[in-house]
């Protein structure tokens, strides 16, 4: 039983920030979308439209909280669950935004959130090869 | 609403800037790194002295704004799903500039990405 073996609970801190990033983000997105509707070219209109305002400050935070959930877990934990976003704003943009969505737009998300599932996949085979990978380029 | 087209291309502008401004950011997280150790990222205040972290978070700005007005031109549901093309120019790029290697899972990443943006049109 003294053997150290690293295991982490299933739902760590990292997952934990990065739902919370996955919420504000698309929080953010229909801020925007709102604000964007009385939106005009330039520096007034842009700073003084209260919702775009308060969609940047969402963004922000989301973006620290990523950064943040990216110094504890891997690229190829944190991608795939950020993609949740694509289903937070579908589902807003259906219910608050009360928009007209087809089949194939939804089928379209789909697609993408199996595609980032790849990437991840992806990434993490390049993680797990990478020590051996990288001492071959850095040895002289 | 119908997309418009000015619209998608805005979007398609904003994945490209952002893309770029992640290989900027992950460029000055490396040297980050390599210069002053691992501490640095505990004081985030400090990181906009880092010229490749602030042009990389600029990007990222100036694409966010691009991303704000495209937003005018069709439903939040099919403009903002456009966004998932940064992921293909990030891999894109990070396999041209930071050799990290290609492998048939990202190849179908990048396909099912493209396929499933390109339903933004119908």
């Amino acid at each position: 039983m003294n053997q150290k073996i690293n295991m982490k609970p299933y739902v760590t801190q990292g997952i934990l920030l990065v739902f919370l990033s996955t919420f504000l983000t698309a929080t953010g997105q229909v801020l925007w979308k709102i604000g964007s509707k009385t939106l005009e070219v330039g520096a007034i209109s842009f700073f003084t439209n209260i919702p775009v305002l308060l969609g940047i400050f969402c963004y922000v935070i989301a973006v620290v909280l990523l950064i943040l959930a990216l110094t504890k877990e891997d690229l190829s934990v944190v991608y795939p669950i950020y993609s949740a976003s694509y289903i937070w704003v579908l589902l807003a943009s259906a219910y608050l935004l009360k928009e007209e969505i087809h089949l194939l737009n939804g089928a379209g998300i789909f697609l993408i959130l199996l595609g980032i599932g790849f990437l991840a996949k992806g990434s993490k085979k390049r993680m797990l090869h990478a020590n051996t990978h990288e001492d071959k380029e850095a040895a002289p | 609403m119908k997309t418009a087209l000015w619209a998608i291309g805005i979007m398609f502008m904003n994945t490209l800037i952002t893309a770029v401004g992640a290989l900027l950011l992950k460029l000055g997280a490396m040297q980050l790194a390599q210069k002053e150790g691992k501490k640095e990222h505990k004081e985030i205040w400090k990181l906009w002295k880092h010229h490749l972290l602030f042009f990389g978070l600029s990007l990222y700005g100036i694409a966010s704004i691009l991303g704000i007005y495209a937003y005018k031109g069709g439903d939040l549901n099919k403009v903002f799903p456009i966004a998932a093309l940064t992921y293909i120019w990030t891999m894109v790029l990070s396999v041209k500039y930071l050799k990290e290697p290609m492998n048939p899972w990202k190849w179908a990443a990048i396909i099912f990405i493209a396929i499933g943006v390109s339903f933004v049109f119908f």
